[in-house]
């Protein structure tokens, strides 16, 4: 395999990962989903700004640059 | 007006919303990159999420009580995510050798179907974000 193949799969493994923690979490009531993880990062209005912050560059990087 | 009434009004608004986001999402799927039509079509979005970030209300407060080990799965997952970017990052950041997220991306938004899609997911993350 090539570097270029390992990362992609690297990715591919944590992405998998992290649906299947989602899919856990929206089964047992205990666990936090992403949602809950946002709902604290956007907690104060700071965070909140800077997670839009975060999204709007997303954007940027990916549609415009 | 009675809650029957309103509930059908409301999702008839959210509708005509998600339509004219997929309109949107579709002409600006049409821009190449690095002009100013794609410039301008991206600029104005996030301008008015990031003024709405801190006028809106709160529509979710986080939960309490929830377990410890589901946060230390979240912490490492994410970690892994930005070490692996990271890494990408530091090693070169390329199509062949150790890319990044952009990278690997920058493959499926060559076309213009599909970055109309990657831009409607882009907006309906961003309201989704601003629904927290």
């Amino acid at each position: 395999m090539t570097s270029f193949e390992v990362t992609v799969v690297a990715f591919a493994v944590v992405t998998v990962m992290m649906l299947g923690l989602e899919a856990t979490a929206r089964q047992r009531e205990s666990w936090p989903t992403l949602g809950d993880v946002f709902s604290v990062l956007v907690r104060r209005n700071s965070g909140r700004f800077l997670i839009l912050l975060g999204w709007w560059w997303l954007g940027w990087h990916f549609f415009v640059r | 007006m009675s809650t029957q009434t309103l509930a059908v009004e409301r999702r008839r608004r959210r509708g005509l919303l998600v339509a004219a986001a997929a309109l949107y999402a579709w002409i600006a799927g049409h821009f190449t990159p690095f002009t100013w039509p794609a410039a301008a079509v991206t600029f104005l979005p996030g301008l008015i999420g990031l003024a709405l970030s801190t006028r809106l209300p709160r529509r979710t407060t986080p939960r309490g009580r929830l377990d410890r080990q589901g946060w230390l799965a979240w912490v490492a997952l994410i970690t892994a995510f930005v070490g692996l970017e990271a890494y990408g990052f530091f090693a070169g950041s390329s199509a062949q050798g150790h890319p990044t997220v952009s990278n690997i991306v920058n493959h499926g938004l060559r076309w213009n179907e599909t970055r109309a899609l990657a831009f409607f997911g882009w907006l309906a993350f961003g309201d989704w974000l601003l629904s927290r």
